[in-house]
């Protein structure tokens, strides 16, 4: 076969593909609590709980009982100079959610689908 | 009622709490409000939020926002010429690679891979479906922090493997 014929052959391939990752280790944060971890991983995984609080309430998130909710393993509330912090902890279990929510990177088609979206939990609790 | 007990912040972390980026850029208001952008991108704002966010004046945060919709990265909406709105540009490719800056950030402080984890998740499902494969295998499977991602190739319809199909052995 020369290499002209190869080239043509490559040109007709019609290929179609899957591709998605393992599900992420649990816990499942839920879609909302992965859209607050992906706020606060990109704001450098450490807030004051006061900001936090302020912008995730009108979302509908409690954070002081989120972080509680958690081991702390995952996430913390410390003390600094009279305020309360909260720092994540592990930003491997994190980034995995963000990326199953698909939260990781923002892209224009995504922007009205992304509400569709449930939590894992979520879905089985709805079968 | 008794005060909580908390641990303190390690002191290790005391200089990244009010630092966009980990101090990269300062802590100046523009910088506060690109990571803020950044980190919450499908979120409509309003100057009144960032004067809130960042204790600046609202002399000081419009400014910031002209110049940053100039730059690209914002768009005004101005249906309200009284409440104007501001969102994040999402086909700026800054926003992009300032969302990659933000992963970096923690990963030199902390020793982490969330950046390499988000390239790979922007590759697996952005940029991999503009490359043409050269050559088709199976079945690939990647192992990345902890996950597997498997990426499965088929035939279309009508397709015969063998003759018309380069393989990735050998030819390709």
């Amino acid at each position: 076969m020369s290499d002209d014929t190869k080239l043509s052959s490559r040109s007709t391939v019609d290929t179609t593909r899957t591709i998605a990752p393992n599900p992420p280790n649990p816990p499942d944060p839920t879609y909302p609590v992965a859209k607050f971890l992906s706020w606060l991983i990109k704001r450098g995984s450490i807030r004051r709980l006061s900001e936090c609080k302020k912008k995730w309430e009108a979302e509908g998130l409690d954070i002081e009982s989120v972080v509680k909710g958690l081991s702390p393993q995952y996430m913390g509330i410390y003390r600094y100079k009279g305020e309360k912090i909260v720092k994540l902890e592990n930003q491997a279990w994190a980034s995995q959610w963000i990326s199953h929510y698909d939260l990781e990177v923002p892209h224009h088609r995504h922007k009205k689908p992304l509400e569709k979206i449930f939590s894992v939990t979520e879905n089985k609790t709805k079968v | 009622m008794a005060e909580e007990h908390l641990p303190e912040l390690p002191m290790e972390f005391e200089m990244y709490l009010d630092k966009p980026y980990g101090g990269l850029f300062g802590d100046n208001v523009q910088t506060k409000i690109i990571e803020e952008v950044v980190a919450d991108p499908y979120h409509d704002y309003r100057p009144k939020y960032f004067e809130e966010m960042t204790g600046a004046r609202a002399p000081t945060v419009r400014k910031a926002l002209t110049n940053l919709t100039n730059l690209g990265l914002l768009e005004k909406d101005v249906s309200d010429m009284q409440h104007p709105i501001y969102r994040l540009n999402l086909k700026a490719k800054k926003i992009i690679a300032l969302t990659f800056l933000s992963y970096a950030s923690i990963d030199d402080r902390d020793g982490t891979e969330c950046m390499d984890n988000a390239i790979l998740d922007y590759y697996m499902k952005v940029i991999r479906q503009k490359v043409q494969p050269l050559a088709v295998a199976t079945m690939v499977q990647y192992e990345c922090n902890g996950r597997i991602w498997t990426d499965k190739f088929f035939a279309g319809e009508g397709q015969q493997y063998g003759e018309n199909v380069i393989l990735a052995s050998g030819q390709a």
